[in-house]
């Protein structure tokens, strides 16, 4: 076979003068990058199965809602919770929510997020990614926002939705306190939620992603993010057991850590005194689960610098 | 227009203990050209550096009159790599996986799609757009790298390995393809270890062995320097032996299917006997064959002292 006969393309698919010249305006990089958040949150939410795992945020939120709503509709409950009102929003309603949604957080993102990166890596399309213009930096900033995007705003809309309910049954005064006051309560309280779940989704989501730095197969990430979060449990009980049963080491179960945050928030708008040793194990499991974050990106990071790509990467 | 394809000055590379490229100095001029070697030649090194993808020990490197790694973000948007391994995004359709590459290139979202589908169209998979690529033949997914490659425009075209694995038929369509692209004004790098397709679409050649460069020019030229007459030998018996014995002797030769192509003068005919006879191999066959490019590349690589070549072949 030489040149002159070879066969012809089976069409004419070129625009004379050249194939497919780019005329428009490329984009710029932060564009790139945006574009980038969001097509990785998209494709996080592509499948079925992570779209039901989405909506079970406010799902828990609308079942709360629904208890509350029906709550305030018993007069009998109403006189039992009298001044107690705010206690309850406090120390039961949003702590038994934060509760549940960041176990439905542990969940999707060990299915949806810890497997990414080593999908990519297994896949080839980690190569695809680097051959175009794109910087290691983008892609995983890209990757750690879009994961935290998603967490985030399951988290804090079931969270944010609930307050709006609970506003909407006890109204905005909750004791007898001002309506200045009570704005403030439930203003704080949204906020805190939001920041809270900001915090959360953000650590979760690093080492979420981190896992895939350690092991590079999409079995082995969710597992071993599944296994750093099981393995804490019994962890703490150990060190609980050897150091004295005290809160310091009940926030190396790193639900319990991240829970502690959240409670801390509740804790500050509560009426009722702060329980012994809640700063403590709020301050320690926020710093556990910074610092595992840290480490995470640190380890993706290097795992980028010489990333596996092309003939044996997997 | 750029005034070359790339242009690399004593440029190394080195991987621990392993030197993947030693002081490549070369320009590569614009239109097809062909990158041959054997494996572990420093191929894919080059081709990584030539995408930014790592950086030179030493040396300077321009793609398209761009300094690396200076310019790297901006090259790779000049660039469309098809790479050689079995490289998409999981679980899109032909049309995603070529409008997500597009955009990737910095191709506006609103030009993605027609661009994709042109791209689709022109590398023939119009029929399967909408199909996943997962369920793709080889032959539709090597396609498909290649519009992904193509749909933002490249000026310069990196295929590595692009007909490898294809039946002759899908081979013969995949160098049409880029024959067509580099008429209409891309540049093509093409690396391959089939010959026949250098052959076929290649203007310049470049044959590396061991990380350096063992010829670059043009195609012409890798001919012409090619002379020589040949013996097309079919023997029978432990051919392994018999290259064994040739190599010893200072023979060039290499195996071509059930053949042996030997580079001897006719006058020198005996001592082509004498090694089948020092190998214990019978000949059921012997006739003089004017050297092609496989027993050329053969020569270039073993005149580097890689005794692999022959394997290649």
């Amino acid at each position: 076979m030489t040149q002159e006969t070879l066969p012809p393309p089976s069409r004419a698919f070129f625009h004379p003068g050249g194939f497919a010249k780019l005329d428009a305006k490329p984009l710029s990089d932060a564009e790139r990058l945006r574009w980038l958040i969001g097509m990785f949150a998209r494709l996080q939410l592509r499948s079925l199965t992570s779209k039901l795992t989405a909506v079970s945020f406010p799902l828990g939120a609308v079942a709360g809602a629904a208890v509350i709503a029906l709550l305030t509709r018993i007069p009998q409950l109403m006189e039992l919770l009298g001044d107690d009102r705010r206690v309850f929003v406090t120390d039961k309603a949003m702590p038994i929510l934060f509760g549940m949604n960041l176990l439905t957080a542990f969940l999707q993102t060990t299915i949806w997020v810890a497997p990414v990166i080593a999908s990519d890596v297994q896949s080839g399309a980690l190569l695809l990614y680097f051959s175009r213009p794109l910087r290691r930096r983008d892609y995983l900033l890209a990757r750690f926002l879009s994961a935290t995007l998603v967490t985030w705003l399951e988290l804090a809309s079931a969270a944010v939705l609930l307050v709006l309910v609970q506003i909407a049954s006890f109204g905005i005064v909750l004791d007898h306190g001002t309506t200045l006051g009570g704005l403030l309560f439930w203003a704080i309280l949204a906020v805190g939620e939001v920041l809270v779940s900001l915090f959360a989704a953000a650590v979760i989501s690093a080492v979420a992603l981190g896992c895939s730095s350690l092991a590079r197969s999409t079995n082995g990430a969710p597992l071993l993010f599944a296994g750093l979060l099981l393995g804490s449990i019994p962890l703490a009980l150990v060190l609980g057991n050897v150091g004295g049963d005290g809160p310091l080491w009940q926030s190396f179960n790193l639900s319990q850590g991240l829970n502690a945050v959240h409670t801390l928030l509740m804790a500050l708008l509560s009426p009722q005194p702060m329980p012994n040793g809640l700063v403590t194990k709020a301050l320690v499991g926020a710093l556990i689960w910074t610092g595992l974050a840290v480490g995470s990106w640190q380890l993706l990071v290097r795992l980028l610098r010489n990333p596996p790509m092309g003939k044996g990467r997997a | 227009m750029p005034t070359s394809l790339a242009s690399l000055t004593n440029v190394s590379k080195r991987f621990g203990e392993v030197e993947a490229l030693r002081g490549v100095t070369m320009t590569l001029p614009t239109g097809v050209v062909g990158l041959l070697g054997p494996n572990g030649a420093g191929k894919s090194t080059l081709f990584r550096l030539l995408l930014g993808l790592d950086r030179a020990d030493t040396g300077e490197i321009q793609v398209l009159d761009l300094p690396l790694p200076q310019e790297a973000v901006r090259v790779r948007g000049l660039i469309g790599y098809m790479p050689e391994d079995d490289s998409l995004f999981p679980d899109m359709t032909a049309t995603e996986q070529v409008v997500h590459a597009a955009q990737l290139s910095g191709v506006p979202p609103m030009d993605a799609t027609p661009r994709a589908h042109q791209a689709l169209d022109l590398v023939g998979l119009t029929d399967n757009r909408y199909r996943k690529a997962s369920g793709f033949s080889l032959g539709q997914r090597q396609r498909l790298r290649l519009a992904m490659a193509l749909c933002h425009g490249p000026q310069l075209l990196i295929v590595d390995e692009p007909t490898a694995g294809l039946d002759p038929d899908g081979r013969a369509q995949m160098l049409a393809l880029l024959a067509e692209i580099a008429k209409q004004g891309a540049s093509v790098l093409l690396s391959t270890h089939i010959l026949a397709d250098v052959e076929a679409i290649c203007g310049y050649v470049v044959l590396m062995t061991r990380g350096q460069v063992s010829f670059a020019g043009p195609m012409s030229r890798f001919r012409a320097s090619t002379g020589g007459p040949s013996f097309q030998l079919r023997p029978t018996g432990d051919v392994e032996r018999l290259l064994q014995v040739f190599k010893a002797k200072g023979i060039v030769a290499a195996q071509q299917d059930d053949e042996v192509m030997v580079q001897l003068p006719p006058e020198r005919v005996d001592e082509l006997w004498q090694a089948c006879a020092d190998a214990g191999v019978g000949v059921s066959g012997l006739k003089p064959a004017e050297e092609d490019m496989a027993s050329a590349f053969v020569r270039h690589v073993q005149n580097a002292g890689n005794l692999d070549a022959q394997r290649l072949l």
